[in-house]
Formats: C-alpha cells, structure tokens, sequence
C-alpha cells in the first residue's frame, strides 16, 4: 500500500471524518477490529490536542495526517503548525485523584508502541505514532 | 450525538447516544453542569448508546464527578458497553466512576 497524507483544517467538525479514514487504513492494512478502533482513538486523541493546544480552538489552523504501512508496523505522522506542544507541560492523570487534563496522551499513549514528539520543526509540531504489526492478530484471525 | 434529560425525584437521569468527541462532548457537558446547578443527585448518565467516546467525553464526565461531590451528591455511569468500557480503561479511570447496571440500579440511595 502505498504511504497516504491529508491535509484539513483544525475543525474539531472534521475529526469524525478523520476517524473513519483511519479506520478504512487500517482495514486495509489487515489490522484487528479491535486494533483499528483503538488507532482511530489515538489519532482522534492526537488531532484533539492539536485544535485545543496548538491552535487554542481556530479553526482554520492545518493539520497533516502521514500514514505509511511498512512490513512490520504502522507508522502515523501528525503535523500542526500552531504553538508548539510541550507535552511534559501536562502531568499524567492520576487514578487516585481524577481530572480533566492530559487524559489523551496517556490514552494514545496505552494505544500505540511509540509516541514521539517532534518539535524541532521551525513553526509547530509534529507527533509520531507507530504500532507494530509484527505477530500482531490480524482481521482474518492469522498471525502478520 | 444526542443527550436528553429528565429529572427523576431529587435526581436526573441523562442519556447519550452516538460519538462523544471533542466537538460533541460540550453538549453532554451543558446537560450534566444543568444538573449540577440544580444541586440533583444522583446524576445518571445513561452511556448504552454511545458508538464512540474519546478523553474529551470522559474528561467531561470527570468534570462531572467532581462537581457533584462538591455539594455531596453523585454522578453515577450506567449501561456501559464495551466501547466506552474500554476507553474508561485506557485512561485508567474505570475504578473512579460507580457503575451500574441499569437505571433503577443507579437512582438507588
């Protein structure tokens, strides 16, 4: 298959759209139902920073989603180009005490093998996620 | 998504159906801080026909939480399929709601 990218804007209107072409990605990728519904969680989780913290809600910010399928993993690339994310800023949420922030990146986080932050970029961020697909169970029940 | 409401006795049962996401969950969240306003509890939020719910719906129903335990009251999750069952548990929060089965269930004292 070969590597996709979209680009659309930051309306949080749109991510519904994004998670059904990720779920039509890793279909074809020959991922699990419960694979792909966790890889659209993650990206939807990725895309929902993006419009809260990079670009405060605008909706008219950019948003690039790379995805390329290579033999032993999945590989997402999610590119902004608001004010730059620091994740370290938001703390882990705690179990004991509940609340409201920083869920999404320890759900992304439990979802996928790497989550890395790229700032080094001039203007924005861009975030790598990466699943592996090696002996991984695939839709038809075989092992990659 | 859609929400409804109604009250029942000193409480308010709130059901929510289809995508829970960040462009959706303020909806959820007017209806649950509408209830907190009114001091009601306990608050039940009816999740059986949830199709999808990221952090920013759990985030809310957290918000949720707190806000009732303020004034003593309680937000109870009820009907929970396996979808947002799974989802409580990536974010590690599936030990912080109580949990019911059913409506009945989660209106008992």
């Amino acid at each position: 298959m070969q590597d996709i990218s979209l680009s659309l804007p930051s309306d949080p209107k749109l991510l519904r759209a994004i998670r059904c072409m990720m779920a039509e990605l890793a279909e074809l990728s020959g991922l699990s139902g419960k694979d792909s519904e966790r890889i659209c969680l993650a990206v939807d989780e990725a895309c929902s920073n993006i419009i809260r913290h990079s670009y405060k809600g605008r909706t008219d910010g950019q948003i690039i989603i790379r995805c390329a399928l290579e033999a032993d993993k999945l590989k997402i690339s999610i590119r902004d180009f608001g004010e730059k994310f620091d994740p370290d800023k938001l703390q882990p949420p705690d179990g004991a005490t509940p609340r409201p922030g920083g869920l999404g990146i320890q759900m992304m986080k439990s979802i996928m093998d790497t989550v890395e932050y790229d700032c080094s970029h001039e203007v924005g961020t861009e975030i790598h996620l990466t699943k592996y697909l090696s002996l991984r169970e695939t839709r038809n029940g075989s092992k990659r | 998504m859609e929400v409804s409401a109604k009250r029942s006795g000193n409480g308010a049962v709130i059901k929510v159906s289809g995508d829970v996401d960040l462009y959706s969950s303020p909806r959820l969240r007017e209806a649950i801080l509408d209830s907190v306003k009114k001091r009601l509890t306990p608050i039940v939020v009816n999740l059986a026909g949830v199709t999808y719910i990221d952090s920013s719906g759990i985030a809310t129903l957290v918000e949720g939480l707190q806000l009732s335990r303020e004034y003593g009251g309680k937000l109870r999750l009820v009907s929970l399929n396996d979808r947002v069952s799974e989802v409580l548990h990536l974010a590690r929060l599936q030990r912080v709601f109580e949990i019911r089965g059913t409506e009945a269930e989660a209106l008992e004292d």
